[in-house]
């Protein structure tokens, strides 16, 4: 099994039937997780991808970027940018997945930079619609394929977006919730070890006595994946 | 009605310092020969509106003509890697230009303000970031209620670049796409259109009206190596050659 197919796995089972899900900008992971939930148990969620495609009919090969114009083919509808956050104000956007530069303890994520702000020694592409979309929709998830401690700092150098209540973050390591009380690992994704997530994280992280291990995604989720991504594109990001 | 002009006489009504945004979102519909136009006839001190829309912006911070750029995101999803804006990422760190980053919705909000013309819009959750400190926003009470909300300045671009697919003779555009160009026309003091084919017939459903537009060039392949969905998908090649990827 491979970890990009587990990610995308984990991302699709937080997507419940009827869900309405929106995809930002540089989102294929998430693009390919809404599509597994959608062939599998979630045939009736709506989907919004940024550049304009309501509940776009997405045909294998998968795109080659989730803004690609390709997904504009097949659509039931159109969406303005601007209705995103319409949308998302009255309560109608039910989930959306974020990625992060850094992610502190309590959950503030930084998309913006590393070093002083003004003047910083590395530059990240920056929010998109994350700071707003993240506290208006009604489950946001964190992911990152890089679980290090270069990611999960005790304080990120900028606040792009607040953390919520609870903040969910799957990783290539494991699933945990992070919130201003405790940060808390849920799962480990098998054949991780819970002393790579500790070494691996920047604060301190509870470690329950008995980890749950990550369901691995099945033969048919891995059969749908590679369904939806015939050509592996999936291995590339 | 528009004047039906070359991307020569249309730019050359641009002038240096004007504060300029660019229709299209992030690969889709870019004007590029607009952005070409710009840099041959060498317009500086552009201010520029970005919102999600990589490559106009970076193309001008390349050739130095960009004063300021207010923006939410720089970077591109390729189909095998993703790759942060590169000259603008430079001139950041370099401290080469003015900018200020902004969640999407400050522009957006903003330019709601700029189309219906008044001067501000509130924007909730926007005091949620750090951004907010450096921003132009501001917290101000509901004058109908107790609570605090976040409101951004309108937003009224000199002008506003926009690649769609379809025109008429008298000038009537037809987006396929329109993510935020309607508004961005609806805001901006004027607009210059380009498009794939300008038709005989007239069009039955243009979304974006003739009395919008001052000029309309017709440019095909004018959002290349960007798409310009049903006509071309992106030149991925082209894009990478850019991007030094």
């Amino acid at each position: 099994m491979k970890e990009v197919d587990l990610i995308i796995t984990c991302l699709a089972r937080e997507i419940k039937e009827g869900d309405k899900v929106l995809t930002g900008v540089a989102s294929p992971l998430p693009m390919l997780a809404i599509q597994l939930a959608r062939r599998l148990w979630a045939p009736n969620l709506t989907y919004f991808n940024c550049i304009g495609a309501v509940d776009p009919v997405i045909h294998p090969p998968f795109p080659p970027s989730s803004e690609s114009s390709s997904v504009l083919k097949e659509r039931n509808s159109f969406m303005e940018l601007a209705q995103s956050w319409d949308l998302a104000q009255k309560g109608m956007l039910d989930i959306m997945f974020f990625s992060a530069g850094q992610i502190d303890q309590s959950g503030n994520v930084n998309l913006t930079c590393i070093g002083d702000y003004r003047k910083p020694k590395v530059k990240f592409p920056g929010p998109a619609g994350s700071t707003t979309l993240r506290s208006l929709v009604r489950k946001s998830i964190i992911f990152t394929l890089k679980h290090n401690s270069r990611t999960f700092v005790p304080k990120v150098d900028f606040i792009t977006s607040h953390a919520t209540e609870e903040t969910r973050v799957i990783t290539n390591l494991g699933i945990l919730s992070l919130s201003a009380a405790s940060a808390r690992l849920l799962s480990l994704h098998p054949g991780v070890k819970a002393e790579a997530v500790v070494k691996n994280t920047g604060f301190p992280i509870q470690i329950p006595a008995e980890v749950e291990e990550t369901v691995p995604p099945g033969e048919k989720e891995l059969k749908t994946i590679n369904e939806i991504d015939p050509t592996g594109q999936r291995y590339k990001l | 009605m528009p004047k039906v002009v070359g991307l020569e006489e249309a730019i050359s009504s641009v002038k240096d310092g004007s504060t300029i945004a660019f229709g299209g979102f992030q690969l889709n519909r870019a004007p590029i020969k607009i952005v070409e136009e710009l840099i041959r006839q060498k317009k500086k001190n552009l201010n520029v509106i970005s919102l999600p829309n990589p490559l106009p912006l970076d193309m001008l911070i390349r050739e130095g003509l960009v004063k300021s750029a207010k923006f939410s995101f720089n970077g591109f999803n390729l189909p095998d890697q993703f790759v942060i804006s590169p000259h603008w990422r430079k001139a950041i760190e370099t401290g080469e230009i003015e900018w200020e980053e902004v969640d999407a919705y400050a522009i957006v909000q903003g330019l709601r303000a700029g189309a219906m013309g008044v001067p501000f819009m509130p924007a909730p959750q926007l005091e949620k970031s750090d951004h907010f400190k450096f921003m132009q926003a501001k917290m101000i009470k509901d004058p109908f209620g107790n609570q605090e909300i976040a409101v951004v300045p309108t937003i009224q671009p000199d002008f506003a670049f926009i690649h769609a697919q379809i025109a008429d003779q008298k000038g009537n555009v037809q987006v396929f796409d329109p993510q935020i160009d309607l508004l961005l026309a609806q805001a901006a003091k004027r607009v210059i259109v380009t498009v794939e084919e300008i038709l005989e017939n007239p069009l039955i459903n243009s979304n974006l009206p003739y009395y919008y537009i001052k000029y309309l060039v017709s440019a095909p392949g004018g959002a290349a190596p960007c798409s310009c969905f049903p006509h071309y998908d992106c030149d991925w090649d082209k894009l990478k050659e850019y991007l030094k990827v």
